[in-house]
């Protein structure tokens, strides 16, 4: 009997310890990277170009190439995403081969390395589908489309997150009981009118937040984009699909590792990294915000 | 639903087979009195008959206990309506005992009235009949039950003749007009207990057989005029 | 003389797998009458019933064989339109599953699924189904509030008035009460005795004091077979089969 008790105690102590562990791992380390760029963060921070070897000025064409860069992978990967997920739930016959082999495939790919998935895009779409393009649609000798650029960048990253949004929609689209579905279908709605009118309203909250999260994850993401479509230093800002681009994530890796005067960067790769850091506290701390307006919404 | 009603429906029988042996033997004093002309036996009949009025309360109650309590159906149902039916018949026939023996005790110096007249006869055939539809309850006996319906004719004959024979001495003697009327009464309760041992076995082949055989003969008679 | 049968149900046959759960079951439902449809837990009232409106279909690896007619068009053929099926016949189910949305739109969700848009033939039909199902007086102030704050047998009511508001002609009602108070089970009793007037009604049961309520006829199923099928009075007075006795009896199941 005792020995009961003082198990649920030391559990109980445990859980404690671990969940305070945790948290000051994360202040700590929002501490150290804030401390380290704060002289760096400034309003023209955000808006300038970077001068002199990136030792100098701001960072605005690299939160330019990133936001571009996620929204040409979120219309990639949420719609298909979106689609794969309410066939496996809603369609597929649970024990078909097919089904199985989809649901393998969906596994898979979402203990890909990352690094792999930047392999993939540099042997696969950019030597492949754009050399393939290029010879198709230009005259020989003309380089367009097999070339490292947005396009390409961006669709190797939705490649990443398309599993995270299959599985997060899937959980979703789960957790409207069947009996909803039920009822529809036995006052003469098909199968399609039911989805879209039952199934994905009660879900949709579910289906935004796992989108937010899992474009969060492909916001803060580099080793796709590494030989895909970023680039060190752009004149320009990127504005057709065959542009290369800057990235926050990829800015902070040249810098520590290539710049010429590492030491003398320090401070703006620290404050790079909080730029970052906000930008994926502001998408989750959206996705929270969508799932308490919608679960209000459904109370009330 | 089981265990509780098969302990309340065996406490019904129980109460309904102590009535029934107390009614007997109420009829066996009766029937001394009228045979043998023993009045001293009827000395207790009618505190006794307090006994059975208690009984009928007592079974009443569980019978409606049951139906409250369990809602039964089918044949768990018609054995409700039957004991109630037959409580109260037996509750009559306790009634009746009591009158017989006291109707005797009127008609001490004519015993012989009783004999002639075939009435301690038939009031045998009637106790047998009380006793065939009260055995043919316990031991769920139809065709015990129908062999009690078929009595019922000997009895309602007889029940003639006493009065025939009861009418043929008034005219012949006045002073056997007193003892005779007294004949008349009592024969005609031996023929009520008879009829009450008939719907005793009547609601016993409604129980068993699900069919309606009361007032059948009556009703069968009438659609065939 | 006019065929009184609504549903005719001949050699139904139905497989989950390798599994057999319903046995050669013949039966034909009257129009415009309650048949109940009773028996022990596992024997089969429930699939016999998601039968008689294909939602059977829904479930992986069912197998079907035999005829259900309903009146003449067997709705097992290759060509029966399911979904039209489905407006013909509705189904009440036994936990009270209305939308999470307002009671009108729960209501509205079947006509506006059947192409009806104008508000004022929405809001009639709304009324008239809220009126059908003894509901309209409790809630006809406030059409606006979710379904769901409504109590457990106003729920059921609601999930009544809604698959009323498609115009069925049979209803199917899986243990409707089954998870209410006395006093909505009585409510919804009293409203089945007086739907009965428009529509045909099965019912699966498992209280016995309810199919003798509320129904005209009541079959018997057991182990996935039909044992008896008769009049409700019959039934509870003098059943042919012994083992319908024992059941109604109390004795098992």
């Amino acid at each position: 009997m005792m020995k009961n008790k003082t198990l649920g105690y030391s559990v109980i102590a445990a859980s404690a310890v671990s969940v305070v562990l945790l948290i000051a791992v994360l202040v700590y380390m929002i501490a150290e990277i804030y401390m380290g760029g704060r002289s760096y963060l400034s309003w023209e921070f955000l808006t300038a170009y970077p001068e002199a070897g990136m030792q100098k000025g701001g960072i605005f064409p690299a939160i330019v190439g990133t936001v571009f860069m996620v929204i040409v992978m979120s219309i990639a990967c949420v719609p298909v995403g979106t689609i794969t997920a309410i066939y496996l739930n809603e369609y597929a016959s649970r024990k078909s081969f097919f089904t199985r082999m989809i649901r393998f495939a969906v596994n898979t790919l979402s203990g890909v390395p990352s690094i792999v998935f930047g392999l993939f895009g540099l042997g696969f779409l950019i030597q492949f589908v754009g050399a393939g393009m290029d010879k198709a649609l230009l005259g020989p000798g003309e380089v367009k489309w097999g070339q490292p650029n947005l396009l390409w960048a961006s669709m190797t990253m939705a490649f990443l997150t398309v599993p995270v949004v299959i599985v997060s929609v899937e959980e979703a689209l789960k957790s409207v009981p069947d009996e909803l579905r039920a009822a529809s279908l036995a006052l003469g709605a098909t199968k399609w009118q039911t989805i879209r009118k039952v199934v994905i309203p009660n879900s949709i909250s579910g289906i935004l937040t796992g989108s937010i999260l899992a474009i969060g994850r492909g916001a803060g993401e580099v080793a796709p984009i590494l030989f895909t479509g970023a680039a060190f230093f752009l004149p320009h800002l990127p504005n057709k699909l065959t542009d290369q681009f800057m990235n926050l994530g990829y800015h902070v890796y040249v810098m520590a590792t290539q710049s010429t005067d590492v030491e003398a960067t320090k401070g703006i790769q620290y404050a790079t990294a909080f730029v970052l850091l906000m930008c994926t506290f502001t998408l989750t701390l959206i996705a929270i915000l969508v799932r308490y307006k919608f679960r209000k919404k459904l109370k009330s | 639903m089981q265990e509780h009603y098969n302990i309340e429906i065996e406490d019904l029988k129980k109460s309904l087979m102590r009535m029934a042996a107390l009614v007997d033997e109420q009829i066996e004093r009766a029937m001394k009195a009228l045979r043998d002309n023993d009045i001293e036996v009827i000395k207790g009949i009618k505190a006794k008959d307090l006994e059975i009025d208690a009984y009928d309360n007592l079974i009443q109650t569980q019978c409606e206990n049951v139906l409250a309590l369990f809602q039964p159906v089918a044949s768990d149902l018609r054995f409700i309506l039957a004991s109630i039916m037959i409580n109260n018949n037996l509750e009559r026939c306790g009634d009746i005992a009591v009158n017989i023996a006291q109707r005797v005790k009127k008609l001490t110096g004519n015993h012989q009235l009783l004999v002639e007249s075939n009435l301690v006869e038939m009031a045998a055939s009637a106790r047998q009949m009380v006793k065939d539809a009260i055995d043919s309850f316990i031991g769920r006996d139809s065709q015990l039950a129908r062999k009690v319906l078929q009595s019922d004719d000997v009895v309602d004959n007889l029940n003639r003749e006493a009065f025939k024979y009861a009418l043929s001495k008034m005219e012949s003697e006045n002073i056997l007009i007193e003892p005779c009327a007294h004949l008349i009464v009592l024969s005609r309760q031996v023929e009520r207990l008879a009829d009450h041992a008939t719907n005793i076995a009547e609601n016993l082949i409604f129980y068993v057989e699900a069919e309606q055989v009361t007032h059948k003969k009556k009703l069968a008679k009438r659609e065939s005029i | 003389m006019e065929n009184t049968i609504k549903i005719n149900v001949e050699n139904l046959n139905l497989y989950y797998g390798k599994k057999q759960a319903l046995n050669s079951i013949s039966l034909g439902i009257q129009r415009n009458t309650v048949t109940a449809l009773i028996g022990p837990s596992g024997c089969g009232k429930s699939t016999f019933l998601r039968s008689l409106n294909r939602m059977n279909d829904l479930i992986d690896g069912v197998r079907i064989e035999g005829n259900v007619f309903l009146e003449d068009r067997n709705i097992y053929d290759g060509d029966t339109d399911v979904v039209e099926l489905r407006k013909r016949i509705g189904m009440i189910f036994q936990k009270s599953n209305p939308f999470p949305k307002s009671i009108y739109d729960n209501i509205a969700y079947g006509p506006r699924i059947n192409g009806v848009k104008a508000k004022n033939e929405l809001d009639e039909i709304v009324e008239r189904s809220l009126v059908r199902s003894a509901l309209w007086e409790e809630v006809k102030d406030d059409l606006h509030k979710s379904g769901l704050s409504l109590s457990g047998g106003q729920q059921q009511r609601l999930c009544i008035a809604r698959a009323l508001a498609v115009d069925p002609e049979v209803l199917l009602m899986d243990e409707p009460a089954s998870a209410l108070d006395p006093l909505s089970t009585s409510k919804i009793e009293d409203l089945i005795f007086e739907l009965k007037n428009n529509y045909t009604i099965v019912i699966v049961t498992h209280n016995m004091q309810q199919a003798s309520r509320v129904s005209d006829i009541t079959a018997f199923f057991y182990m996935g077979d039909l044992i008896e099928v008769s009049g409700t009075k019959k039934m509870f007075t003098t059943p042919d089969n012994k083992k319908t006795e024992e059941y109604i009896s109390g004795r098992f199941g």
